[in-house]
C-alpha cells in the first residue's frame, strides 16, 4: 500500500513537471482546433503566390464557407425579419448572404500574405460556445486582436461570429441590414447582397 | 493588284489600330500593363497601382478598371469605394465592359453613394449590348422587377434568355419559370422542362425542386415519380424546404423499397 501511494505521488509530480516543461499553455479543444486549422489553410493558400490570385481567392472562399455557419449568422443578422420572410425569400436571402460574406471577405483579405495568426486563449461564451482569442501579426504593423465565437455541439465545430478589436461583425451587420430592410424590404436587401457579390475582379 | 494593295493598306491600318488599342501606353520608365498584372497576382498591390496609374491617366481603360478594383477591395490602398467608382466610370465611358458591369452593380447596392437604379440601368444596357452575360441577366431582372424602368416582361425574357443561351445557371432557371408560366413569352412546357433540367444538373436547388414538380405533374415530360423523388431530395440537399412536400408524396407513391434505393442514389448532393 505504502509503495503504491509513493508511486502515485511521484507520477503526479512527474505530470506537473512535464506540463511545466511544455511550451506556453496554448488553449486546446475543438474550438481552438477549428481556428488553428482554418488559419493554417488560409495562410498556406495565400502564401502560394505562384498561382493566380483569383484561384487563391476561390480556395480561401471554400475555407470560409466550410468554417463558418453561414445559415446561423444569416438568420441572426436579419433578426425579427426572419420570421416575416416567405420561404422563397429565406432561401434566396441565405444563398445571397453566404455568397456576399464569402466574396467580400475573400476579396478584402485575398491579397494578404505573410500574416500569422496566434491563438492566445479560450474563454467560454455560453454553454456550447467558446471564444477563441487570437492575434493576427502583420509584420511591423500593430497586431489585430480577433475573437472567434465557435459553436461546439453534436455537429462539426463552426464559427458563428468574429469580434475584431471587441466589435462584433454580426452585430454591426445586423444594424446595417435592419436599416436596409426598413427602407427597401427583404427583397431590396437580397438585391443589394447579390449586387455586391456579382462584381467582377481584376482583368 | 490595286485591290490587294488597298487591302494590305487597310490591313496595316487595322493592325496598327488594334495594336494601339490593345497595347497599353508605356510609362517613361518602361513598365507595361502586364508588369502591373504580374505584381497584382503576386499580391504586390502598391507596385501594381504605381504601374497602372500612369497608364490609366494616359487612357488605358483596363488599367483604370483595375485601379478601381484595388480601391474597392482596399488592396494596396485604404479601401475607398467612391474613388473606385470614379475609376470604373472612367473605364466604363471608354467602353471597358467589366467596368460598366461593376459600375451598375455599385449603383444598385448604393456602395458609393445613393442607390440609383436609373443610372444602373443605363450602364447595364451598355454592358449587355457589349456582350456581358452577367449584365444581360441583371438587366433582365431589372426589367422583370421594374427597377429603374417600368416592368417589362418581354424585355426581361429577351435579356435573361440571352444569358441563359450562354449557360448562366440562374438565368436558365428564371427563363424556365417564364416559359412555364407564359410570362413575357408564350408558355412552352417542354422548353421549360429542358431548362429546369439543365439548371438542376448544374446544382441549382430551386431548379431541382421545380424539375421534381415537372415529373410529378407530367408537365413538359412524361410523369415519373421516381425521378421526381430523386430531384426533390437533391433540392432538399440544397436547402429548398418546400421540396419536402414532394419528397413525402413521392415516397408514399413509390413505396418504401424503391424510395430507399432512390435515397441511396441521391445521397451524393448535386451542387
Amino acid at each position: 500500500m505504502a509503495k503504491s501511494h509513493f508511486f502515485n505521488a511521484c507520477r503526479r509530480w512527474l505530470i506537473v513537471l512535464l506540463l511545466a516543461a511544455a511550451p506556453a499553455p496554448v488553449a486546446a479543444g475543438p474550438a481552438s482546433d477549428l481556428i488553428a486549422e482554418m488559419a493554417d489553410q488560409a495562410i498556406t493558400t495565400l502564401a502560394e503566390t505562384e498561382t493566380d490570385l483569383a484561384s487563391r481567392e476561390r480556395r480561401l472562399r471554400a475555407i470560409l464557407i466550410r468554417s463558418f455557419d453561414m445559415d446561423y449568422i444569416g438568420r441572426f443578422v436579419i433578426g425579427r425579419y426572419w420570421s416575416r420572410a416567405t420561404e422563397e425569400q429565406r432561401h434566396d436571402y441565405l444563398a445571397a448572404f453566404s455568397d456576399y460574406i464569402a466574396t467580400t471577405y475573400t476579396r478584402r483579405f485575398g491579397g494578404y500574405s505573410g500574416e500569422t495568426l496566434e491563438i492566445l486563449a479560450e474563454r467560454p461564451a455560453s454553454e456550447n460556445e467558446t471564444f477563441v482569442q487570437t492575434q493576427i501579426v502583420r509584420g511591423e504593423a500593430a497586431p489585430i486582436l480577433a475573437e472567434w465565437r465557435v459553436r461546439v455541439d453534436d455537429k462539426p465545430a463552426r464559427v458563428v461570429d468574429v469580434l475584431v478589436e471587441g466589435l462584433s461583425m454580426s452585430v454591426s451587420q445586423r444594424e446595417e441590414f435592419g436599416s436596409v430592410i426598413r427602407q427597401r424590404g427583404i427583397d431590396g436587401l437580397i438585391n443589394i447582397l447579390q449586387a455586391r457579390s456579382g462584381r467582377l475582379g481584376a482583368q | 493588284m490595286r485591290f490587294l494593295a488597298a487591302s494590305a493598306q487597310i490591313g496595316a491600318i487595322a493592325l496598327a489600330a488594334a495594336v494601339a488599342f490593345a497595347t497599353p501606353a508605356t510609362p517613361a520608365w518602361g513598365a507595361t500593363f502586364g508588369d502591373g498584372l504580374k505584381a497584382y497576382e503576386a499580391a504586390r498591390f502598391e507596385e501594381a497601382l504605381e504601374i497602372w496609374r500612369p497608364l490609366a491617366e494616359a487612357g488605358n481603360a483596363r488599367a483604370a478598371y483595375n485601379i478601381g478594383v484595388l480601391y474597392f477591395d482596399g488592396k494596396g490602398v485604404v479601401r475607398d469605394p467612391e474613388t473606385a467608382f470614379d475609376w470604373w466610370r472612367t473605364a466604363a465611358e471608354a467602353e471597358f465592359v467589366p467596368a460598366q458591369h461593376n459600375l451598375a452593380l455599385t449603383l444598385i447596392a448604393g456602395d458609393a453613394g445613393q442607390v440609383d437604379y436609373g443610372e444602373a440601368l443605363h450602364w447595364l444596357v451598355r454592358a449587355a449590348e457589349n456582350g456581358s452575360v452577367k449584365s444581360q441577366y441583371t438587366l433582365g431582372k431589372m426589367y422583370y422587377y421594374g427597377l429603374g424602368t417600368p416592368k417589362d416582361f418581354e424585355s426581361a425574357y429577351r435579356w435573361m434568355g440571352r444569358a441563359a443561351e450562354q449557360s448562366l445557371v440562374p438565368a436558365m432557371y428564371n427563363v424556365a419559370k417564364m416559359l412555364r408560366d407564359g410570362i413575357g413569352t408564350e408558355p412552352d412546357p417542354k422548353a421549360a422542362f429542358m431548362l429546369f433540367a439543365s439548371a438542376a444538373v448544374a446544382g441549382h436547388g430551386k431548379a431541382q425542386a421545380a424539375l421534381a414538380v415537372r415529373y410529378v405533374d407530367g408537365d413538359g415530360v412524361e410523369r415519373n415519380p421516381e425521378r421526381a423523388l430523386f430531384w426533390a431530395l437533391q433540392a432538399q440537399h440544397n436547402g429548398v424546404a418546400r421540396a419536402g412536400v414532394t419528397v413525402d408524396a413521392m415516397t408514399a407513391e413509390v413505396g418504401a423499397e424503391t424510395a430507399a434505393r432512390i435515397r441511396r442514389e441521391a445521397a451524393i448532393p448535386i451542387r
